[in-house]
């Protein structure tokens, strides 16, 4: 006899419907799984003939041959377990009821009971967008399942009460779909901007960064919060939309790192640390595509705590994915493509012995030294980051005063209003943030006045700026601009934007 | 192009194993006009021992061995001038050990020019680099910058100059090494618009205790040295000690007490060296007048800003601001393009000075 089940496998975050086809016949007693299938999914064998055991149901004693179709893509992972079992049972008459368009995913424990899995998110949007609308997804799946609209979701426990309920024995309700809400998030950080005492310069470095999308290098010395500024940049951040949200979830969902909550609401913030290797910042991996640290980043922040610490190699990894948004990890099993859109928020000292610039600590170090330390990041990497930014040194006073501090909610609001600027002028074209303008987009929403330009001459001559630099500063200069509700970029708008890139110079 | 005995130098200066002291023994005190191996054999024996005087003198002899030196010293674009010649300089001339041979690469005219020396140490603060700069700039009007190639001050010194073309770099090695390889750039670019000089001979790598040494050439081929910087125990006060030796004036920068770098230029300054705030002072001691072209113009917030840099000495935008009742942000354009006109400097960590 013969029966066909519904799963999915995915191939990076796109989700591609799997045949789950199985024939008992008489013959030898045997038991094989083709079509493909990883070590995860040839172990479901002992998992699959346990939990049917072990659910009061029949394991055939016959010839059983399982294909998973289409033959010609690898399957991962362990979500193949409940539709293994569901069509092990139809193809033996255990079970007569109709299973068609219901897609099944879930692991089973020896017990058959259901265990949650990973990527549930994107195979579900994926499977919608291609007309399935009913899912029996593993109960620990539910919050996550929750937020697709128009779907039919059925959360069970164990293969128990899924036969039951294929077979009308017990009825289930699908789970409730549930809106998204934004309105607590910011509530949910643990970082304020108010919580950073003085650093006046670096926090409005901070808000231009935001509020045009620039990526930003804080420099200073060691322990005057620079870490502690970084993490207030999400807080910052405008809300993410529902696509947005859904979008970060999915890569968060196939990378197994969701929290009980279902879907990932507050921008992520990611910090690997300076042992990271490409492949665990890029992604990769050489059986299943694992997506990166600048893939989880997305929509979020990618903080690299003391930058020149890592390998050149990794860091010149990320000058593709900074300037075309998405990573294409190629390898001999085939492509994936990840989202990488993130916001580069890196630190560094200023110098090897990190008292440069400090008022009451001396820097032992030679010009020359500290060039080779600012050199280990190279030319172009730097000049992705439009922003650069040196933390005072802070003083007793700043940790004791009671200066009152902007909170995070009135620097959003003005990045917020920034941002709709931005959204109204790039109506027509292909960006959504100043630090995304082309050379095209330069000259038509920048045009600089005579008096600009002769400043920005200047600027040049002085601070010994690289070529490629001026397209930078010239947007920097429209976020400055942008965030005074001014329509024209003025001299100071220019000067200001200058003074960000001095890390550019050779000056020393 | 060269004297019979204008190569005979040449040669003897491109034999490693023979030093100054031997150079000198064997032209009798430079009392001679060549050298005389037969008189002096046993010395150099002593010295040098029996295989090396004989493969010495016989490579000094062996005409292929010059005709390939010089080959060599054409294709690189080495000029050589030696105490022999009328093109040697006459500030150099005087001192009692002047180098016998100058390689030259470059414009060799600015070996009859005025020359000062302006140097410095490695480490030096960054708004007396930014000054050094200035005033070397300045002082191209009059002088030839002389000064070494080393990261730091000496480096501010060359870029200060290099835009009139007037300096010499004093090397302490060949001119086959470029040291500091972090200076590569602007060495070829002294070569090109400006002039390198260096006693040794092209294939001499860069040794600790020939630095001392060079360091007689930069004070003796000046009129005047000016210190920018000065620890304690720091190259540029050999230099000072050597122009004060050939009686050469001697300047330095002023330093507020407790600044490591400034303490070797306090310690000129006491002796007797000249203060020197702006070039000014230097081209007084010389009967010399500079160009007056002060052509900043400035607003009144940025006149108002920079009198308060200028009042506090460094000054931190956070304190500054607070002073002045703005945001710290409000005055990132102003101290830009205070920066940009040249008058402060950043010294990082958000902390400015002014220059003069």
């Amino acid at each position: 006899m013969l029966s066909e089940i519904t799963s999915f496998a995915l191939c990076g975050l796109e989700g591609v419907p799997v045949e789950v086809e199985t024939d008992i016949n008489k013959g030898v007693v045997s038991y094989d799984l083709v079509g493909l299938p990883d070590t995860a999914v040839k172990e479901s064998k002992e998992r699959v003939r346990s939990a049917i055991k072990n659910s009061a149901l029949y394991f055939p004693v016959n010839k059983i041959t399982i294909n998973l179709a289409p033959a010609d893509i690898k399957k991962e992972g362990s979500h193949y377990d409940l539709p293994l079992a569901v069509s092990i049972l139809k193809a033996s008459d255990q079970l007569t009821a109709d299973t068609d368009g219901i897609v099944f995913l879930g692991e089973l424990a020896l017990d058959g009971a259901l265990r949650a899995v990973t990527g549930i998110l994107p195979i579900l949007i994926s499977a919608k967008a291609k007309g399935f609308t009913r899912f029996i997804v593993p109960k620990g799946n539910a919050n996550e399942a929750s937020y697709i609209e128009g779907t039919e979701v059925y959360a069970l426990e164990s293969l128990r009460e899924a036969v039951d309920f294929l077979s009308g024995e017990k009825l289930f309700k699908p789970v409730e779909h549930r809106n998204f809400k934004v309105t607590q998030s910011l509530r949910s950080y643990n970082y304020d901007m108010s919580l950073v005492r003085g650093q006046k310069v670096a926090k409005r470095a901070m808000e231009i960064a935001v509020a045009g999308g620039h990526n930003i290098l804080l420099a200073g010395p060691p322990g005057t919060g620079k870490t502690m500024l970084a993490r207030c940049i999400p807080t910052i951040m405008p809300d993410m939309t529902f696509e947005e949200a859904l979008e970060v979830t999915k890569i968060h969902s196939i990378s197994g790192e969701l929290s009980e909550e279902g879907i990932v609401s507050l921008r992520p913030f990611r910090t690997p640390h300076h042992t990271a290797t490409t492949v665990s910042l890029c992604g990769g991996g050489n059986v299943k595509i694992h997506a990166g640290e600048i893939s989880k980043a997305h929509k979020g922040v990618l903080f690299l705590d003391e930058l020149p610490e890592y390998t050149r190699r990794t860091l010149e990894s990320l000058r593709q994915p900074l300037e075309d948004r998405v990573i294409t990890i190629a390898r001999a099993g085939g492509a994936v493509t990840f989202p990488a859109e993130f916001m580069l928020c890196a630190s560094m000292n200023p110098c090897p012995c990190g008292n440069y610039g400090s008022s009451y600590l001396t820097c032992t170090c030679t010009p020359a030294q500290i060039h080779k330390y600012r050199n280990k990041i190279s030319g172009p990497l730097l000049d992705r980051i439009d922003l650069q930014v040196e933390v005072d040194g802070i003083n007793y006073e700043d940790l004791t005063g009671e200066s009152k501090e902007e909170t995070s909610t009135q620097v959003k609001e003005r990045v917020e209003r920034a941002r709709a600027i931005q959204r109204e002028r790039f109506k027509e074209d292909n960006v959504t943030v100043n630090a995304n303008m082309g050379e095209k987009q330069i000259k038509k929403y920048c045009k600089l006045s005579r008096e600009c330009e002769e400043v920005l001459r200047n600027a040049f001559e002085t601070f010994h700026l690289s070529a490629r630099a001026r397209a930078r500063i010239i947007k920097v200069a429209r976020t400055i601009a942008d965030l005074s509700w001014s329509e024209e970029i003025t001299p100071e708008h220019i000067l200001e934007a200058a003074s960000y890139r001095s890390y550019d110079t050779s000056s020393l | 192009m060269y004297t019979e005995e204008e190569k005979n130098i040449i040669t003897l200066c491109s034999i490693k194993e023979i030093s100054y002291k031997c150079r000198e023994i064997l032209y009798d005190g430079m009392n001679s006009r060549a050298p005389d191996f037969e008189k002096h054999k046993s010395y150099l024996i002593k010295t040098l021992s029996c295989g090396v005087y004989n493969k010495v003198k016989s490579e000094y002899s062996d005409p292929l061995y010059r005709e390939e030196l010089f080959a060599r010293l054409h294709e690189a674009g080495i000029v050589c001038v030696t105490v022999f010649s009328n093109r040697y300089p006459r500030y150099l001339a005087n001192i009692p050990d002047a180098p016998h041979v100058l390689f030259c690469k470059g414009n060799k005219d600015l070996l009859f020019t005025r020359c000062f020396a302006v140097v410095g140490s490695r480490r030096t603060q960054p708004n007396m680099l930014k000054l050094c700069k200035k005033i070397t700039r300045e002082l191209s009007e009059h002088f030839t910058i002389v000064s070494g190639i080393a990261d730091g001050a000496d480096t501010a010194a060359v870029e200060g100059a290099l835009e009139s073309g007037k300096i010499i770099s004093v090397l302490a090695n060949g001119f086959d090494y470029f040291y500091p390889a972090c200076n590569k750039s602007l060495i070829e670019k002294v070569a090109e618009k400006g002039l390198l000089l260096s006693e040794f001979p092209p294939d001499e790598s860069p040794k600790s205790y020939n630095f001392p040494v060079r360091n007689r050439i930069i004070a003796g081929i000046s009129e005047g040295t000016l210190i920018v910087s000065a620890g304690k125990k720091s190259g540029a006060g050999i230099t000072a000690n050597y122009a004060a030796e050939y009686d050469r004036d001697v300047f330095a920068f002023p330093y507020s007490p407790g600044v490591a770098s400034g303490e070797g230029c306090n310690k000129l300054i006491k002796e007797g060296a000249t203060l020197v705030e702006t070039v000014d002072d230097v081209f007084f001691a010389f009967g010399l007048e500079s160009k007056k072209n002060e052509n900043n113009v400035l607003t009144e917030t940025e006149s108002e800003l920079y009198n308060i840099i200028k009042e506090y000495g460094e000054a931190f935008i956070p304190d500054v601001a607070k002073k002045l009742g703005k945001q710290p942000y409000e005055l990132i354009p102003v101290l830009s393009s205070l920066e940009i006109k040249e008058l402060i400097v950043r010294l990082g960590g958000n902390r400015y000075s002014a220059i003069k």
